[in-house]
């Protein structure tokens, strides 16, 4: 019965998808309801008896700007498309690709 | 008698673009305030719609249109904390494709552009852009800061600069916009891009992304510094705004490999100097100009007008 427990756990954590990345995640502030409904990227797709698409983004497909104090105190400012990049700049991760304005 | 017809031929879409905002929640807003940085309004409202009108006179002097934009804008509480916010958010209401007179077929256009090549109101009475900005800010509740509704000028210290944030946004409703999936790289609708899509071009694959499997397009989304630009209005007038930010003659994209896939491909990469306001992150300084943007928008299938000099120094 011990060895049949231990086995059932092991088998739990991938089902689960309990992993340090998932986890860490987890951590990351929440964003609002109405941005993450302007980072939400469904749409709803009609056809017209033209043959036209239409495309409704349901007031999503917004790019959305984030601000936050840097490690040098500065104002640091970073649009994305992304609800977990943007949650990773409102956190204060690094973003390392991001130049100070005005940098080189 | 002969007579003689003289058929004068002009584009469809020949004037500066013009703006109307439905100004909803917050741009009614009541409380007084002290006029600065040449917005002369004295309630919050009111700098706010100044504020507004001002970005949408500096796209207008550029971009070209006989129907007037229509933008949903609004200020609403978003997230809001000491060391970190929301500032806002633009986007286009819809795409479509279809349509008549539609340049390249297969391709999803935004409202306002297509209104522009065809130069009558491709739907009435709908919205072509929705902006939201965040009224928190005005609590004090970032760095115990509020926006600067400032209209020329960098923010004073602590102030938030709202005007480059603005003008940046609304670049994006106007269709600085990729459609594809962030989660595989896919086009909508069984693979139809965006018109934006189809001028994103892979300098390592070799590639246009309208030629890549999903799989390759997805991977292509942090390529950097590989993804550029392939439209050619941009190409050929990147050297009067940036010495640096190219690949092969053509202006990188941004697409950093320490990104979620396509989080922010929307945008000139923050390698360009000096900066462009396309870039992902302005900080928080005034940004007054929509240098290489028009270029952009000429390669989409907008007109545009030449730059032109602010009375007030704007460029």
């Amino acid at each position: 019965m011990k060895y049949l427990t231990k086995i059932l756990i092991i088998s739990f954590l991938p089902i689960t998808g309990i992993t340090a990345g998932n986890s860490d995640v987890k951590r990351l502030p929440q964003l609002d309801e109405n941005t993450q409904k302007s980072l939400t990227r469904d749409a709803i797709i009609t056809i017209e008896p033209t043959g036209q698409i239409n495309f409704d983004t349901q007031g999503g497909f917004r790019s959305t700007t984030l601000t936050r104090i840097g490690e040098n105190g500065k104002i640091e400012t970073y649009c994305t498309s992304s609800p977990e990049d943007a949650r990773k700049f409102l956190a204060g991760i690094a973003i390392s690709t991001l130049k100070q304005q005005g940098e080189e | 008698m002969k007579k003689l017809v003289i058929i004068l031929l002009f584009p469809i879409y020949c004037q500066a673009a013009t703006f109307q905002f439905n100004f909803g929640a917050g741009f009614n807003d009541a409380t007084v305030v002290t006029p600065e940085g040449g917005n002369s309004g004295t309630t919050l409202g009111a700098q706010r719609q100044i504020l507004f009108q001002a970005v949408a006179n500096v796209w207008g002097a550029r971009i070209q249109s006989n129907v007037t934009i229509v933008v949903d804008a609004s200020f609403t509480a978003l997230t809001c904390n000491p060391n970190s916010a929301v500032l806002g958010s633009a986007g286009p209401t819809s795409f479509h494709s279809g349509f008549p007179s539609q340049p390249i077929a297969n391709t999803f256009y935004p409202r306002s552009l297509i209104d522009a090549i065809r130069g009558v109101n491709n739907n009435p009475g709908v919205s072509d852009i929705t902006a939201q900005f965040n009224s928190a800010i005005d609590t004090g509740c970032f760095n115990g800061g509020t926006y600067y509704y400032g209209i020329n000028g960098d923010a004073p210290p602590g102030r938030v600069q709202l005007f480059s944030t603005v003008l940046h946004e609304i670049g994006h409703g106007l269709g600085f916009i990729s459609l594809a999936s962030l989660n595989d790289g896919s086009f909508p609708n069984g693979g139809i891009p965006a018109i934006y899509d189809r001028f994103v071009f892979d300098t390592e694959d070799n590639l246009p992304w309208t030629a890549m499997t999903n799989p390759q397009r997805f991977a292509s989304m942090i390529n950097d510094p590989n993804l550029i630009w392939n439209g050619n209005n941009v190409t050929n007038n990147a050297s009067s705004f940036i010495t640096q930010g190219f690949n092969s003659g053509k202006v990188r994209l941004f697409a950093p490999a320490s990104l979620q896939p396509g989080s922010s491909v929307s945008h000139f990469s923050s390698a360009a100097f000096p900066d462009l306001l396309m870039e992902p992150s302005l900080g928080n300084i005034a940004f007054n100009q929509v240098d290489l943007s028009p270029f952009l928008f000429q390669d989409l299938g907008y007109l545009i007008s030449s730059d032109v000099i602010f009375a007030n120094g704007f460029e």
